[in-house]
């Protein structure tokens, strides 16, 4: 949820129990390889405790040889029943920290020892005929003077009192009842922790747990093993709870962290991204920052992070008189108007407008996407009515690339500049850089610069005259406007304001930039005396010599609390969700978090449409270890150690089949798509469950043969080997148009569960 | 370079494997191993009965034992002990019999089908010597391998070895083996439900 910023990840060397959902430590990860030693080095000679919450058991750091550390199987898009399983137990045991949740400001919880805050205790509008109804409670509602231009929400005090949020140090959390305007009116209000209460009394946790396969015992235990440690408690999920109803499951994670208070805490949740500067108003060059840049605008193609009721359509239906609803194709309020696998199915369907030109960058979305695999697919992204010119600017010949019009050759890792994101893990502040250690293979263009991603913007940008490229690209920190013709005069500058923030580094000396060839690798680039000042580069050098510049190990933190972080509010009641409505049926969105089965766009469950008799499993689909999700087949190493995936099922599940391990076996998706592949019949997977890896089942990527004007590129089939299970995802049939089936708050396709069958071959 | 002669050892503690291969990747580059073909490599299965089940991660590589048949059947004395106790074959000397890769209890041999000649884990003795680690050890993510010297008694595999329960693979056998777990005894306990394949 946006409103809550980019909180963080669990701080494992100094944590005493961790819930991953969605995420898998040894297995994958950002990074994988910091959370694979932390957790096995912690769960080992330490006293971190783990569990894995997922339909599949990948090993990792779950080992019989560690107690500390277990697997419990889940069904595939249920993750919602357990989690209101652990709330509901956990405010019905009052096992939260009301001492946390009861404090409506930062600065009243930082006060009680906590270094984050939520908005358990800030009241919500449960009237329906109010103009604000399902808003949080604010001053200008009450008709109470308060600051213009900001959220000045309310809380009740513990004497009953009406209060500015900022004036309160403790709210009353369980506060259900009136409040009255300056005009006497009475308003009917909640606290958002109320409504959390409620929606997890919804159901029983019995229900809970037959839904989601985890035995009630078992709820029990890890709902009081994270809330036995105070706030040395984390959870963590990446893309793994991915499904048409994972919203609840995604938001759970704030929610079940604020339930403790662990945010910004040692050994809670710590921040990730904390890094020097870099772009922006840098200490040396002022990357980014560009004078009468033309500002974005425009509606994005992806129906995601925007109101179907702002659209034309729906202000033409209103005004026609007819029902707005459903919209012709679905819209999802919440989510991120970057949504690509949204936009997909935009441009197939030429809603909510035609896409003229397709730019793709490294991505796959055929392969990608769930859903996207399928010939019905493809062929509306070849056709020109749909997409008139597709440009792809791609290192590798990927099945997404194979159908653009023209293909930019890109480079690889060792050829081009980098500086990632810190995704977590270290406390301290970092960045990683990555410099080109070799000439890259693509032809080039002219003096040492090379075809890429980057000289490709930069030819563009000069040739239609966007301001930001070219002689007056860059500006420094003096104002002064520096070329920007090729990709090291951006990223050495960023890097240069890397190696000079705060506290500059030291110069390299000769001897390491001898040891590291910056010397050589120097000369296959724009002459950085043309790039940066004369006393610039030995610091930039130092930078790259070490791979970035990173605090101290175990820096960050003062005394039990992580210095920076994220100091927003923690949304327990999100009012942008509950004020949001379904684009197809017009009800509202819940605002706090909920279970609710996988449901098709107009609300009706999936299994009206596919009962579970005939379709009974869901599909798992998991990170391969030796594959990333679309790229990686062309390893020969990789291919020895991963040659294949398959198609893996629960030994109880194959028994009422009569399928065995090995058996060939045809798994069909709902609503039409199939693929064949190898039965592996094994315990580490859940019952009633479909596992299978992703980034196999390429069907270029070099798998088949291609031309380059008259040469001619074999193929090698080595690289084709498997299936992608997820390719064959269900579409929506309660959307006319072809539509992969999603998630209809924010959008997330449906990449785990579903409804599939399998036929032996 | 001190006193004693050198008695080269791994440990590798099975409790903090997490089963990424790096090793068997590190190994492949290191020592340009063919397609195919692994010296160093994690055999992975799924224990224990559903619901409660873990997988086991177990690195698998030559044991280096003090008494092999792969040196005493070597029709041609191509394979040898190099100071340490690192078995290693000449190549010049090997006639790609096979005989050693049928009489390895570890099935840690193969043929390069290149050159014909048999090639397995050297410890990597050329990196040893110049006081590096083997590249398995040095590319382990998680710190579970551990290699140094036997014959010292404060080396990190002497502490290992006196203060763990460490076993070898195939211990029956009595063949000297070189190469040490940590929790081998319960890993290896009770039926293996399902051959996990890597990947």
């Amino acid at each position: 949820m946006a409103t809550n910023g980019n909180i963080g990840k669990p701080d494992i060397n100094n944590s005493k129990f961790i819930l991953y959902l969605g995420s898998y430590p040894g297995h994958a990860g950002k990074p994988m390889q910091a959370i694979a030693r932390q957790a096995a080095i912690a769960s080992t000679d330490g006293d971190l405790k783990f569990a894995v919450v997922d339909p599949v058991m990948a090993g990792g750091a779950v080992s019989p040889l560690v107690d500390n550390g277990k697997w419990i199987p889940i069904k595939p898009a249920t993750d919602g029943a357990f989690v209101m399983a652990m709330v509901r137990w956990i405010i019905e045991h009052q096992r939260y920290n009301a001492d946390f949740l009861s404090s409506p400001n930062l600065e009243a919880a930082q006060n009680k020892g906590f270094n984050s805050w939520s908005n358990a205790a800030h009241l919500i509008i449960t009237d329906p005929e109010h103009p604000n109804y399902r808003k949080l409670l604010r001053a200008e509602d009450l008709g109470l003077d308060a600051p213009t231009g900001e959220d000045n929400f309310i809380v009740i005090d513990e004497a009953g009192k009406t209060l500015l949020y900022t004036e309160c140090s403790t709210g009353d959390l369980l506060f259900e009842g009136s409040v009255e305007d300056k005009d006497g009116n009475s308003i009917s209000v909640e606290t958002g922790f109320v409504a959390l209460k409620k929606s997890a009394f919804s159901y029983k946790l019995e229900t809970y747990s037959q839904e989601c396969g985890v035995p009630v015992e078992t709820i029990i235990e890890l709902a009081r093993e994270f809330t036995s440690y105070g706030t040395k408690v984390a959870t963590e999920g990446l893309g793994g709870t991915a499904a048409a109803n994972g919203v609840a499951a995604g938001l759970s994670h704030y929610v079940l962290c604020a339930l403790v208070g662990a945010d910004n805490k040692k050994g809670g949740i710590i921040a990730r991204r904390i890094s020097f500067s870099k772009f922006g108003p840098g200490p040396r060059y002022k990357v980014n920052v560009i004078p009468d840049a033309p500002e974005r605008k425009g509606m994005g193609i992806s129906r995601t992070g925007m109101n179907y009721e702002d659209t034309h359509e729906y202000q033409e239906k209103i005004a026609q008189g007819e029902d707005p609803y459903p919209a012709e194709m679905p819209w999802h309020p919440v989510g991120n108007v970057n949504a690509d696998n949204q936009a997909l199915f935009s441009m197939i369907n030429r809603y909510p407008y035609q896409a003229k030109i397709l730019i793709n960058w490294m991505a796959n979305p055929l392969l990608a996407f769930p859903s996207a695999d399928q010939e019905k697919v493809i062929a509306e992204l070849k056709k020109t009515e749909n997409l008139p010119l597709f440009i792809s600017i791609d290192a590798f010949m990927a099945e997404t690339t194979s159908l653009a019009d023209y293909v930019i050759p890109d480079t690889t890792g060792y050829e081009n500049w980098g500086i990632p994101n810190i995704e977590g893990n270290f406390s301290g502040r970092g960045d990683s850089v990555r410099w080109p250690v070799v000439k890259p293979a693509t032809a080039e263009i002219d003096d040492n610069r090379y075809a890429c991603f980057e000289n490709f913007i930069i030819d563009v940008a000069k040739e239609i005259g966007v301001p930001g490229y070219g002689e007056e690209g860059i500006l420094d920190a003096n104002d002064n406007l520096l070329p920007l013709e090729t990709p090291e005069d951006y990223f050495l500058r960023a890097i240069t304001n890397v190696a000079y923030d705060q506290d500059p580094v030291p110069d390299i000396d000769d001897e390491e930039a001898k040891l590291q060839d910056l010397v050589g690798a120097k000369a296959n680039w724009k002459p950085v005396d043309d790039i940066l000042q004369a006393d610039e580069w030995a610091k930039a050098a130092y930078v790259l010599s070490r791979g970035g510049r990173f605090e101290e190990y175990g820096a960050g933190y003062d005394g039990d609390n992580r210095i920076d972080g994220y100091f927003g509010c923690i949304s327990i009641y999100s009012e942008w969700m509950a004020s949001s409505k379904n684009s197809y049926n017009g009800e509202f969105f819940p605002g706090v978090i909920t279970w609710e089965p996988e449901k098709f766009i107009d609300g009706t469950p999936i299994s009206d449409y596919f009962p579970i008799e005939e379709w009974p499993f869901k599909l798992a689909n998991y990170k391969a270890k030796f594959r990333s999700v679309t790229m990686m087949p062309n390893s020969p190493t990789l291919q020895d150690l991963g040659e294949t995936n398959y198609i893996e099922i629960n030994p109880e599940d194959a028994q009422n089949l009569g399928f065995n391990d090995g058996d060939e076996v045809k798994l069909v998706s709902a609503t039409g798509g199939e693929v064949t592949g190898t039965l592996v019949v094994r315990a580490g997977v859940a019952k009633g469950t479909i596992a299978s890896t992703f980034g196999y089942g390429h069907w270029q990527y070099g798998a088949e043969s291609y031309w380059i004007d008259n040469e001619k590129i074999a193929g090698d089939s080595a690289r084709g080997t498997g299936i992608n299970a997820t390719g064959i995802g269900l579409f929506d049939p309660t959307v006319d148009q072809l539509f992969g089936f999603s998630e209809s708050v924010t959008g997330t396709p449906s990449r785990n569960g579903g409804a599939f069958r399998l036929e032996k071959l | 370079m001190t006193t004693a002669e050198k008695r080269y050892a791994m440990v590798i503690d099975l409790r903090r494997c997490i089963g990424c291969h790096a090793c068997s990747a590190a190994c492949k580059m290191e020592n340009s191993v063919p397609e195919g073909a692994f010296r160093s490599l994690v055999k992975e299965w799924d224990k224990g009965v559903y619901p409660e089940v873990s997988r086991v991660k177990l690195p698998i590589l030559c044991n280096h034992c003090a008494d092999t048949p792969c040196i005493s059947d070597c029709p041609t004395e191509a394979t040898y002990a190099v100071s340490g106790g690192a078995i290693v074959v000449n190549e010049e000397d090997c006639i790609g019999c096979g005989i050693c890769i049928e009489q390895c209890p570890y099935e840690a041999r193969y043929i390069n089908q290149e050159t014909k000649k048999a090639e397995k884990c050297t410890f990597c003795i050329h990196r040893v010597e110049k006081g590096l680690m083997p590249s398995c050890v040095s590319s382990c993510i998680s710190h579970a391998r551990f290699f140094g010297d036997l014959n010292n008694p404060d080396s990190e595999v002497s502490k290992l070895l006196a203060e763990q329960d460490c076993q070898v693979l195939k211990a029956d056998l009595d063949l000297g083996s070189q190469v040490y777990y940590i929790g081998l005894k319960k890993a290896m306990e009770g039926n293996r439900l399902t051959e996990v394949i890597p990947g």
